[in-house]
């Protein structure tokens, strides 16, 4: 069937429009003035509207049924309900990503991925150099100078008698909690070996020392005596411990010596609790003392405490005192009624004490020195490496040298700085070897400015010019130098032999060595 | 206060959350919707299923809806994919029909005549009982895309380009198969009233 009208007027087009009111106003008016001039129109329009009757005759309009009116309306009132309201459509679609499982799986799989790939991309996940591993291992075992022990304040030797006996309560502190470790690692308990800047020094110990430096099976401490170590410098100490701390400070007492003990015991606990017990002050003098000791709070380990106590109570308390001869002064709190065991007078290597007073107070050098060696290394390393830094810039090239020769074989680190002045030590004494190759050590550490490197190599580049030109030069008159200079080498031997300590190298002599000009 | 907004700006509301509004789109136009589709499908179960399923896609298709086109340009679209999915499944399906003899014989009585009516005189009755199921059979005979322009102008109340969008076809020849759908009735009405004539 076609479906084009058989209508060619514009007008006759509008019947549809005009019977069911589809038209405007306009359009409207236009084909009301057609439709008495055209009778298909009037025709068309007159058949169509009595079909539109006839069909809304036959075809009323229906009422839904109860079902749609009811339960259907409800069930989809309820689905209506259900829907939640429209959010962001800017997160649509992360949030489609979100509900569905298999789409979060697949994002999580391509972020990690791309994270991975973007990492190694950027080479964050590539295995490092060798060489790059070797100085960070370097590093690493070089030990930082922000983490050496404690240094606990060593008596000097010219300090005065109450120096000495404020400094013993610190000394006996250190000694709490330092001795254990170090002495049970001691091949040899009864010597002490000790390293100072004048030469090495053999010390012996004594016998309850050694005694208390036996490695003993751990104790656990009690927990108020753990609060007494965490407490650090104002230790305070509990009184149902004051037997206890009696005890162990009696030992510290016979430590430090009687002296010590008689001059710190008062109550103001100047000397910290070890001399409060020592001089009678016992339980008050522990308890109402706060410990100005400067030793740091780690050192006064509870466990060594607690271990000390139990130590000596298992010593015969009267032995002791007959021991050392000591008459003791009955204690107000009774917890030091016993005399704490002195030690023997120890064996000094060195020169033996003329009087009494200097056979205490050397005793009480040397006894604090191994009790504390590992911070008294420590502390020697640093003014050890401070000499030779003086030493260094003061042109005594070969003290230095040897210092700082010290120091590496003790691994002691070396600052960067110190190591340049080594290098330039080293060439102004025409090691040129040695130096450079400290010279390239540093280069590849690269802690240095290039401006002290390049210095450094300019001096070193001289020197072996200067060198050589001296061989140059010496080969032409070496047989007639020849017995002048065995002469003058038997001379040197001679005077290294009477003063060994301040050996030089071979290569250098004991004369200051003038550094250059850059230097 | 919604009874008075147009159908968009309900379905606007509805999609912000608001039941209510929805609540007044369907009891606005549910009784014009379930009558297009009974006589789009000629079957009341299944104008009902359709006519519920209509308004579920609705419901569904709120997040997507923008105040683009009219509410009721929408709302056939959807009613009318319906139908033509409907009318797909019940070519297979053996439905009553009301105009059928009940018997084989060609004078047996039809499930209309059986129906009750409550009209006024026999004659008229019976005229207007002719007329109808003339008119039921003329535009059951109308060709799918004549009847289904023919209902939505006719039952829905479309305007012809409402059509136009709802079937996806220029307005123009939704009108002139309107034209064809109508000259086909009158036709079968002009037959009627002949045969009328002829018997008064």
């Amino acid at each position: 069937m076609s479906e084009t009208t058989t209508n060619t007027s514009g007008a006759c087009e509008l019947v549809l429009d005009y019977v069911y009111g589809e038209l405007d106003e306009a359009r409207k008016r236009t084909f009301e003035e057609h439709l008495p001039t055209c009778a298909t129109c009037q025709r068309e329009v007159a058949s169509f509207g009595k079909v539109r009757t006839a069909v809304k005759r036959v075809m009323p309009a229906v009422e839904p049924t109860a079902q749609i009116a009811g339960a259907l309306h409800a069930q989809l009132m309820h689905a209506a309900a259900q829907r939640k309201p429209r959010r962001g459509v800017l997160l649509s679609f992360p949030r489609k990503i979100v509900e569905h499982p298999a789409l979060s799986a697949a994002a999580m799989f391509v972020l990690v991925g791309g994270a991975i790939a973007i990492n190694w991309s950027r080479g964050k996940m590539a295995m490092p150099a060798a060489e790059q591993t070797v100085s960070d291992t370097k590093v690493a075992e070089a030990p930082k100078p922000t983490e050496a022990p404690a240094e606990p304040v060593v008596p000097e030797p010219k300090a005065k008698e109450e120096e000495a006996g404020e400094k013993l309560g610190k000394i006996g502190t250190i000694s709490k909690g330092g001795d254990k470790t170090e002495l049970a690692k001691n091949e040899d308990a009864t010597k002490i070996a000790l390293e100072t800047p004048s030469g090495p020094m053999t010390v012996q110990r004594p016998t309850a020392h050694r005694a208390v430096a036996t490695p003993a099976p751990k104790k656990a401490a009690p927990a108020r005596m753990k609060t007494v170590a965490t407490d650090g410098k104002q230790a305070k100490f509990d009184t149902a411990f004051a037997d206890d701390k009696g005890q162990a400070e009696g030992s510290l007492g016979s430590v430090n010596g009687r002296g010590a003990g008689t001059t710190t015991g008062s109550t103001k606990g100047n000397n910290g609790p070890v001399g409060g017990v020592i001089g009678g002050g016992g339980q008050a003098g522990a308890k109402d003392a706060p410990a100005k000791s400067t030793a740091p709070a780690d050192e006064l380990s509870s466990n060594t405490v607690a271990e000390k106590a139990a130590t000596r109570r298992e010593e015969p308390k009267p032995q002791a005192a007959k021991q050392h001869g000591y008459t003791t002064s009955p204690s107000s709190a009774g917890a030091s009624a016993t005399p704490p065991a002195a030690p023997p007078p120890p064996q000094v290597t060195a020169s033996a004490p003329a009087t009494e007073r200097d056979y205490y107070r050397s005793s009480v050098q040397q006894q604090a020195q191994p009790v504390a060696k590992p911070s008294a290394n420590a502390r020697n390393f640093d003014v050890l490496q401070k000499q030779a830094s003086e030493w260094a810039k003061t042109g005594r090239c070969a003290e230095a040298i040897k210092a700082y020769q010290e120091l590496t074989k003790a691994n002691q680190y070396i600052p960067p700085t110190e190591r340049v002045h080594w290098i330039h030590c080293l060439t102004a004494a025409d090691r040129q070897e040695e130096a450079q190759k400290r010279l390239d050590e540093l280069k590849q550490e690269k802690r240095v400015t290039n401006a002290q490197i390049l210095d450094a190599e300019k001096e070193l580049n001289d020197s072996r010019k200067r060198v050589d030109a001296n061989k140059k030069s010496k080969k032409a008159p070496a047989a007639d130098r020849a017995p002048a200079q065995s002469a003058e080498t038997q001379q040197r031997r001679a005077a290294d032999q009477e003063s060994p300590a301040q050996a030089a190298p071979p290569d250098s002599t004991n004369t200051k060595v003038k550094p250059s000009s850059s230097y | 206060l919604v009874r008075d907004d147009s159908d968009e700006s309900l379905m606007l509301r509805y999609r912000d959350g608001d039941v209510r509004a929805f609540e007044l789109l369907v009891t606005r136009h549910r009784k014009a919707l379930f009558n297009f589709i009974l006589r789009f499908v000629r079957d009341t179960a299944a104008a009902e299923d359709v006519t519920q399923e209509t308004f579920l896609r609705l419901v569904k298709g709120a997040d997507a809806y923008e105040r683009q086109a009219k509410f009721t340009t929408w709302l056939y679209t959807i009613a009318r994919n319906l139908c033509v999915d409907a009318a797909r499944r019940g070519k297979h399906r053996k439905a009553a029909s009301l105009d059928a003899p009940l018997g084989d014989e060609d004078g047996a009585a039809t499930l209309l005549d059986l129906m009750p009516d409550t009209g006024a005189g026999v004659d008229r009755q019976a005229q207007s009982r002719e007329l109808a199921v003339r008119l039921r059979q003329a535009i059951e005979a109308l060709p799918d895309e004549q009847r289904e322009i023919f209902l939505l102008r006719e039952v829905a109340d479309l305007q012809f380009n409402e059509i136009a969008n709802v079937i996806g076809c220029p307005e123009n020849t939704v009108k002139s198969r309107m034209r064809y759908a109508l000259e086909k009735l009158r036709e079968a009405l002009e037959e009627y009233r002949d045969l009328a004539r002829a018997v008064q």
